[in-house]
């Protein structure tokens, strides 16, 4: 079967800002139920909203960053349903003057940058929490989350695999952690994510589409990949059970059980609702000045996409490399902190990416946040370099001292007596003993065998409890068994 | 000599800062008429005879303390029961919010306070302010001070009721299609529409909330004016209040040479009765004789403001009392599960006029049916609203009758949906346009019902509006009729 898959994106992000949407009531997670609630976000009889100028501006700043067009002309629209988490019995939203359409997120595959396409990014208002006690017929709402600020972000369905709404979802995250308008955690809920997902099949008589599915309820990134990789092959098994006919099928919605894998038709969209989207009277139409979008410009730092190819250009750095540093705004920071302090780029690049990045994820903070200096981390990145102490003592003594004590490396080294051996005269009478003591890894490697020198090595390194420089080690050893 | 309760509320506010009377005097001449009236009229839903005391006494502690008095020192203001008001129900008149107390003041209310109204009660309406004869209440309608067999007028027909019979001098109305002027008219008072986003709609609990305007019910031009001027102004809790500030409401009335009135040809059409045009008529020559100029001017459109008001209010209402699920406040009614559990707190907390209405703008929004209603409807406002501004290049006021005919009698109408809205055909245009109007006295039909006229200004052109019509009501020179007293 030679198929394409399509994918479009609907996520849901809640801004960090001071106060919620429509009302002054604090933005926070986890505390006691209707503790952050007012008349407004309670949809009390006579309360009325006013938009927060605050969430507008990062809406704005995110259109910007995703080069999105900027509405000059935007208003809000109430889309009309029942449902007890709803306190006003509609939602405002945005209907058909989004704040911005158009725009793209990149993201990299082996083909080299691919650009998503954005369909529009609004802003509507979030809502409560039902809360289902287990055995009870009781059921709770919680208003707290109701009216945080939420933009969502709609893309084309120009993601071609699961492994692509990976990255589209990664390299957005990306974006706005560099904004610093979201948290953009999935698992806390505020990043909410709705693939729509089919397949377009070839076939003799032209391309079949299978309907399409949005699928909910996803509570990490993996998750979505998941669930897209389930729908394929669902979609693949209709067509196969009912050719051509799939097309006629209607859309459906889908949730997701992470237990056992797979997805589970919701409801077919024919019940869908009709949500009579109207302007909302309450909030007269926005117009966006030079003030708001001057605030917001100064909100877009350098991006991820410029920073890699910087980080590329200026210090030499593979892509992966440079994608993998950009992820997080505060590592590339402290990468370029710790290079100011004078240690070279690409070892730092290996040790960030590499043993510190291990020390981050066990601590589960972010690389900036481990409290290791970044000139103590670079003063350790030269003593490896200049061959003072091993990498390994580095990997070993150095690095997880540093880390728990705010230790000197310098000092460690001293104290730890880890300096490394690179005297060659003390180094041949070792390397001397060594060959004495495997003479056949030394006939081998003059008979050609490259690898018998390990062997050797080894030996020394043994000898010298592992603080001969590796570097020395081999050229001593060269010079013998080449020379004699 | 003058009753206290026949004292206009300038008066009332100058006799309690002079210390000639006490504010608890003043509150005990309206208790004591207002619990007699009561009863006849069903002007208040809501009338705490001790609470009233209260407040009084508090003040009179303050001009005892020698405070500085706010311009309604003293004054006893009936509230409509769609704003709310901390202490006391707000009910809308609606068997859903009959248990609701609002823990917050509108900000109409805030304002009286701080102008030291003695908050007096609060006054019956249709339900959700739906409706033009106050029959739409679920707790029994509001009568006619003059003729206790006839409507009030509605939606604001208990505002209108305590005003004109003495129970109070000032009350505040809110007008969604005339329901501040038709009343006022069919009282015999002077009843301002302001214009959109003159007074703060926070706390005015939702209609249609592009319509919806507080405004004020008065004995006469001046009370009215000052109590326009105590609640409005700029309020950050509603978008859509107007940063334009109100000057001059108080103007001297001087000459109206110069002031040009037009007279809309269209507002003087079939159905209007003859008692009613030949008053309004009059005035006309009253105010030529001021020295304005009046002059006729034609507006075509008008005849469709009425079929766009029953779409873009109801569609609006649709919505607007969606929030009325018996969740979080209200009447909660039985149900196995969420959805009856909406069902019945809506089937039965709802009278038959809202549902009607909720159930209009729900069709009229509906996908396939909203271009067709909704979206016609708003092209054709936005038509309305630019013949309406061009109509003001050339004249300052409108000069029209307030509504066709005099008070109608209870339930002539309350069986026939369409004649009742019909009643509302001569004012609706104002509030789609959001231009101030107001209702003024001028004359009385042969068996003794008030007549009203209507002026309508430009937006925010309340000072002009205001200006006219206090001189028509000096020049026209009709006094107070009062009231007979009820079983007399
Ligand atoms: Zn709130």
């Amino acid at each position: 079967m030679k198929y394409r898959v399509l994918i479009g994106m609907e996520v849901h992000l809640q801004l960090r800002t001071k106060s919620k949407m429509f009302c002054r009531c604090p933005v926070r997670f986890g505390a006691p139920p209707n503790t952050l609630t007012c008349p407004v976000c309670l949809g009390m009889p006579g309360a009325l909203p006013v938009p927060n100028r605050d969430a507008m501006i990062r809406a704005i700043a995110l259109a910007r960053a995703l080069d999105c067009d900027i509405a000059t002309d935007t208003k809000f629209d109430r889309k009309n349903y029942f449902y007890p988490d709803l306190p006003k019995g509609y939602q405002i939203s945005q209907f058909d003057r989004p704040l911005a359409t158009g725009g793209c997120v990149e993201i990299v595959t082996e083909e080299g940058i691919k650009r998503i396409r954005l369909r529009r990014i609004h802003i509507e208002e979030d809502v409560g929490k039902n809360i289902h006690e287990d055995g009870s017929k009781l059921s709770r709402v919680d208003f707290n989350r109701a009216g945080t600020p939420l933009v969502e972000i709609v893309s084309e369905p120009d993601i071609a695999s699961p492994e692509e709404a990976h990255k589209y979802l990664d390299a957005l995250r990306a974006v706005v952690r560099y904004l610093d308008i979201s948290d953009a955690n999935m698992q806390e809920g505020n990043l909410r994510c709705e693939p729509n997902v089919n397949i377009h099949i070839e076939t003799e008589d032209g391309v079949v589409k299978t309907p399409i599915v949005e699928v909910k309820n996803l509570n990490s990134m993996r998750n979505v990949e998941r669930a897209a990789i389930c729908e394929i092959a669902r979609h693949q098994e209709l067509y196969r059970e009912l050719g051509a006919k799939v097309a006629d099928l209607p859309r459906s919605t889908c949730g997701f059980d992470d237990q056992t894998d797979k997805t589970f038709v919701m409801r077919q969209k024919e019940e869908a609702h009709d949500y009579r989207y109207f302007p909302e009277p309450d909030i007269p139409p926005i117009q966006i000045g030079s003030a708001w979008l001057g605030t917001a410009n100064d909100m877009v730092p350098e991006l991820p996409r410029a920073k890699r190819q910087r980080f590329a250009d200026d210090y030499g750095l593979s892509a992966y490399d440079a994608e993998n540093l950009c992820r997080e705004r505060s590592t590339a920071d402290y990468f370029e902190t710790v290079v100011k302090a004078g240690a070279a780029a690409k070892p730092t690049a290996n040790w960030l990416l590499g043993d510190v990045s291990f020390h981050a994820k066990e601590r589960q903070v972010a690389i900036a946040a481990l409290g290791l200096a970044a000139s103590r981390l670079a003063s350790m990145v030269n003593l490896v370099e200049e061959g003072k102490v091993s990498r390994k003592a580095a990997e070993k003594d150095l690095l997880p001292r540093m880390i728990a004590e705010g230790a000197d490396p310098a000092q460690l080294v001293t104290d730890l007596g880890l300096a490394q051996v690179d005297d060659s005269s003390v180094l041949e009478e070792a390397a001397r003993q060594a060959i004495a003591q495997n003479p056949k890894a030394a006939a081998d490697f003059r008979a050609g065998k490259e690898k018998a020198l390990n062997a050797l090595k080894g030996l020394v390194m043994r000898e010298t409890r592992g603080k001969a420089n590796p570097t020395v080690v081999e050229s001593v050893l060269r010079n013998i068994l080449e020379t004699e | 000599m003058t009753e206290l309760w026949q004292e206009s509320a300038r008066a009332l506010a100058q006799k309690v800062r002079d210390r000639e009377v006490s504010a608890l005097d003043v509150a005990e001449a309206h208790l004591a008429r207002a619990l007699r009236w009561n009863d006849h009229v069903g002007a208040f839903l809501h009338l705490e005879p001790d609470d009233v005391r209260r407040q009084a006494r508090e003040l009179d502690r303050r001009v005892a303390a020698g405070a500085d008095l706010g311009p309604l020192a003293g004054v006893p203001v009936a509230i409509k029961d769609n704003m709310c008001v901390t202490g006391m129900p707000t009910t809308c008149a609606s068997r859903f919010l009959e248990p609701y107390e609002s823990p917050w003041d509108a900000h109409a209310i805030t304002k009286l306070r701080e102008a030291d109204a003695i908050l007096f009660g609060k006054t019956n309406l249709d339900e959700f302010a739906m409706g033009s004869s106050t029959e739409n209440s679920a707790f029994g309608p509001t009568r006619n001070p003059y003729a206790l067999d006839r409507t009030a007028g509605g939606s604001s027909g208990g505002s209108a009721a305590a005003v004109a019979a003495g129970l109070v001098p000032l009350a505040l109305g809110s007008d969604t299609g005339g329901s501040i002027r038709q009343p006022a008219a069919f009282c015999g008072i002077v009843g301002l529409k302001p214009s959109y986003g003159v007074v703060s709609r926070y706390g005015l609990v939702a209609f249609a909330s592009s319509l919806d305007q507080i405004g004020p019910l008065a004995r006469d031009v001046d009370d009215a004016a000052l109590l326009l001027d105590v609640i409005g102004g700029h309020d950050p809790r509603d978008a859509t209040s107007s940063v334009h500030s109100l000057k001059d409401l108080n103007g001297d009335v001087g000459s109206l040479r110069g002031m040009r009135i037009g007279i809309p040809t269209e507002y003087f059409g079939e159905g209007l009765a003859p008692e009613v045009r030949a008053a309004v008529g009059a005035a006309h020559a009253t105010l030529t004789g001021r020295g304005a100029t009046v002059t006729e001017v034609s507006l075509p459109l008008t005849k469709f403001g009425i079929a766009v008001y029953y779409i873009v209010a109801p569609s609006e209402a649709s919505s607007n009392l969606a929030r009325y699920d018996g969740v979080r406040f209200g009447t909660r009614g039985d149900g196995d599960d969420v959805s009856s559990m909406f069902q019945t707190s809506r089937g039965d907390g709802f009278g038959p006029e809202v549902k009607r209405r909720i159930l209009l703008g729900t069709f009229a929004l509906s996908s396939g049916y909203y271009d067709a209603y909704y979206g016609r409807a708003q092209k054709v406002r936005a038509a309305l609203r630019a013949e309406m501004e061009a109509a003001f290049d050339d004249v300052d006021v409108l000069l029209t009758p307030t509504t066709p005919t005099v008070a109608f009698e209870l339930g002539e109408k309350a069986q026939d949906p369409l004649a009742m809205y019909l009643n509302d055909v001569l004012t609706v245009s104002a509030n789609l346009c959001g231009t101030p109007a107001i209702s003024v006295p001028c004359g009385r039909s042969s068996d003794g019902m008030p007549i009203g006229l209507q002026l309508i200004g430009p937006r925010f052109g309340e000072a002009s509006l205001l200006r006219v019509a206090r001189a028509y009501e000096n020049a026209a020179e009709m006094g107070y009729r009062w009231p007979a007293e009820p079983g007399a």
